[in-house]
């Protein structure tokens, strides 16, 4: 009976041991372990620790013979602070990057780093410097087309490069605003003002110009339609004018010498009027028998 | 006796039966949940009550899915404020354009989570709203930079969804776990200092479409009278030739119809003619008649080129 008890209460300690000795390391984390302090130690050639745990799952770490560090598994934010870079043009621009970067490798980062607030400051440093050689070897053109991705991944590689034996892998690195200075942008606005004065200049002349040759088209035009509306009249009136003088011809050539005194007497119905003078004399055909009943001879017309 | 040999199964009983009992736990409507088995993910559970998992062995993590998020910049939304009332961040505007103009650009990106696993185990918990905004604050100028400043002020549909696809590029990256809904530009803008020099630009650009309309204007006044005037000359052209071959046509006929007469009887009718035109123009007339002698001694006293005014 008391067996019993005393069995159970054995089991009971074993399974509470055993569950101390038990570490889960879950998604978020990862872990470097040592035996008595030590990463590799072998025993007759065979191995007794397996320092990186980056996979997550359940691990012995028997309190006291084991020592764990756990490290997150995630990917981590650095923000750099306002950096003044030169382009290679020697133009200043304020810049600032982020960069996400995790922790690759457990053991090679608890050796060089061993806390994460040092693998920032490292970070910050080697980054810092990548993005002012990179940029400086670029133009400010470069950053502002699709080349700033190029400069972003070659920032990226370089700084993996010298990151990766401190146990940091490099995800990302891009640059966050890039800026003149403060002191500069009097300058920039100035420049832009003038610039969109040209446009100013430049659209209102186009519009001049536009207008000019629409207004001297349609003159244009305008004068062609009124010389040929010219040329149709005068050649009717012409027509008109012949028409005219070959009816006058085919009727008057009939008889020339009594149109001739036809068209007088007209004339002289038009000719003459109360402004005029006649000195008549009595012989004339039109007084003949004024003074002289028996008509005499014959005479002139009436002259003036 | 019998109840003393039992106790121990009991006692394992009930522990196990308490421990089974706090393995409950209910999934909100808005909800999704991960289940880490051992620190592994195992599973995504959706919403629903009674779901279970092993205490101790299993790890529920719920995050809310449903809502979705936005974040600012260039401005924040003031929290419980009516509509416009918002915070400027004037700081978070300024951008660089590829003609190396400045430019002012407000916007406001909509995401949801997409994946509860990658959102909650990727990022670190603190840091998942930093990454979006720094990502987004990020692509956004890029997206800016590849524009001159004509196509950020005009062509922002195009810019918005650009940036979009590169924010969620960069996201999917980082495995954030986030779908970018949408980026919106809000207020795209030439900064304060020449914002005048931006106006008179529009305004030229109107300038310029004034005055085309106006001379298109001229042209459909001026054309039209041109053309008014022309069938008005030749109207009246037309109208002398019918004339002038009427006149003709009326005084041949008037001349041929007298010939006629004329031709029947020549001596008295040019006799008749000659006198009732003298009849008709003497009356009005003022007339001298001088004996055929006296010409030769008068004419040099009579005023020629001149009316007589002898009174009579």
């Amino acid at each position: 009976m008391s067996r019993w008890i005393t069995g159970l209460l054995l089991a009971a300690a074993l399974v509470v041991f055993a569950l101390f000795c038990v570490t889960i390391v879950d998604e978020r984390e990862q872990g470097f372990r040592t035996f008595w302090n030590q990463a590799e130690p072998t025993l007759f050639g065979v191995a007794l620790n397996r320092p990186n745990l980056t996979e997550p799952g359940w691990y012995i770490v028997i309190p006291v013979v084991h020592q764990l560090s756990l490290y997150p598994r995630q990917n981590i934010l650095f923000h750099s602070s306002k950096r003044s870079l030169n382009t290679v043009e020697r133009t200043l621009v304020d810049a600032d990057y982020y960069v996400v970067w995790r922790i690759s490798d457990p053991r090679r980062f608890f050796e060089a780093n061993r806390r994460e607030e040092t693998a920032v400051q490292r970070i910050d440093e080697l980054t810092y410097s990548e993005v002012r050689e990179t940029v400086n070897k670029h133009r400010l053109a470069d950053l502002l087309s699709p080349e700033r991705d190029t400069v972003q991944q070659e920032i990226t590689a370089a700084s993996n490069a010298k990151l990766a034996p401190l146990g940091i892998h490099v995800v990302d690195v891009r640059l966050g605003a890039t800026l003149y200075p403060e002191e500069n942008l009097s300058r920039v606005y100035e420049r832009m003002r003038t610039e969109r004065a040209r446009f100013a200049l430049k659209f209102r002349a186009e519009g001049e110009q536009q207008a000019r040759a629409l207004r001297s088209k349609a003159d244009g035009e305008s004068q062609v339609i009124l010389a040929q509306a010219e040329r149709e009249s005068l050649r009717l009136r012409g027509e008109g004018d012949a028409e005219a003088s070959r009816i006058y011809a085919d009727a008057y050539a009939g008889d020339a010498e009594f149109y001739a005194f036809f068209r007088s007497l007209q004339a002289y119905r038009k000719a003459l009027d109360a402004q005029t003078t006649v000195v008549m004399s009595p012989r004339s055909g039109f007084l003949r028998y004024l003074f002289d009943m028996g008509g005499g001879a014959k005479s002139d017309k009436p002259e003036k | 006796m019998r109840g003393v040999r039992f106790l121990p199964l009991l006692i394992l009983a009930a522990g196990l039966a308490l421990w089974a009992f706090q393995g409950f736990y209910d999934v909100a409507p808005d909800e999704q949940a991960i289940v880490l088995s051992l620190g592994r993910y195992s599973r995504t559970v959706d919403p629903g009550v009674f779901r279970w998992h092993a205490p101790g062995i299993e790890t529920v993590l719920k995050q809310r899915v449903t809502t979705t998020l936005r974040e600012e910049f260039g401005y924040r939304s003031k929290p419980g404020a009516q509509g416009a009332e918002v915070e400027e961040h004037p700081e978070e505007k300024v951008m660089l354009t590829s003609d190396e103009n400045l430019v002012d650009v407000d916007f406001v990106v909509q995401y949801r989570i997409g994946d509860p696993r990658d959102y909650l185990l990727n990022l670190r918990p603190g840091e998942r709203e930093e990454v979006l905004r720094d990502a987004a604050r990020a692509v956004v100028r890029a997206v800016v930079a590849q524009n001159t400043v004509d196509q950020v002020l005009t062509a922002r549909g195009l810019i918005q969804d650009t940036a979009r696809l590169q924010l969620q590029a960069a996201l999917d990256g980082y495995g954030a776990g986030v779908r970018v809904e949408n980026i919106q530009l809000q207020d795209v803008e030439a900064p304060e200092a020449v914002r005048e020099a931006f106006a008179d630009v529009a305004s030229a650009q109107q300038d310029r479409e004034r005055a085309v309309l106006e001379a298109q204007g001229y042209t459909d006044k001026v054309v039209p009278e041109a053309r008014g005037r022309s069938e008005e000359a030749v109207n009246l052209a037309h109208a002398y030739h019918e004339r002038r071959i009427l006149e003709a046509q009326g005084e041949t006929e008037g001349f041929r119809a007298v010939l006629g007469e004329y031709k029947k009887a020549p001596e008295v009718t040019r006799q008749r003619l000659y006198l009732e035109t003298l009849e008709a123009i003497l009356p009005r007339m003022d007339k001298v008649i001088l004996e055929t002698g006296a010409t030769d001694k008068l004419l040099p006293y009579l005023p020629l080129g001149r009316r007589l005014e002898a009174p009579r």
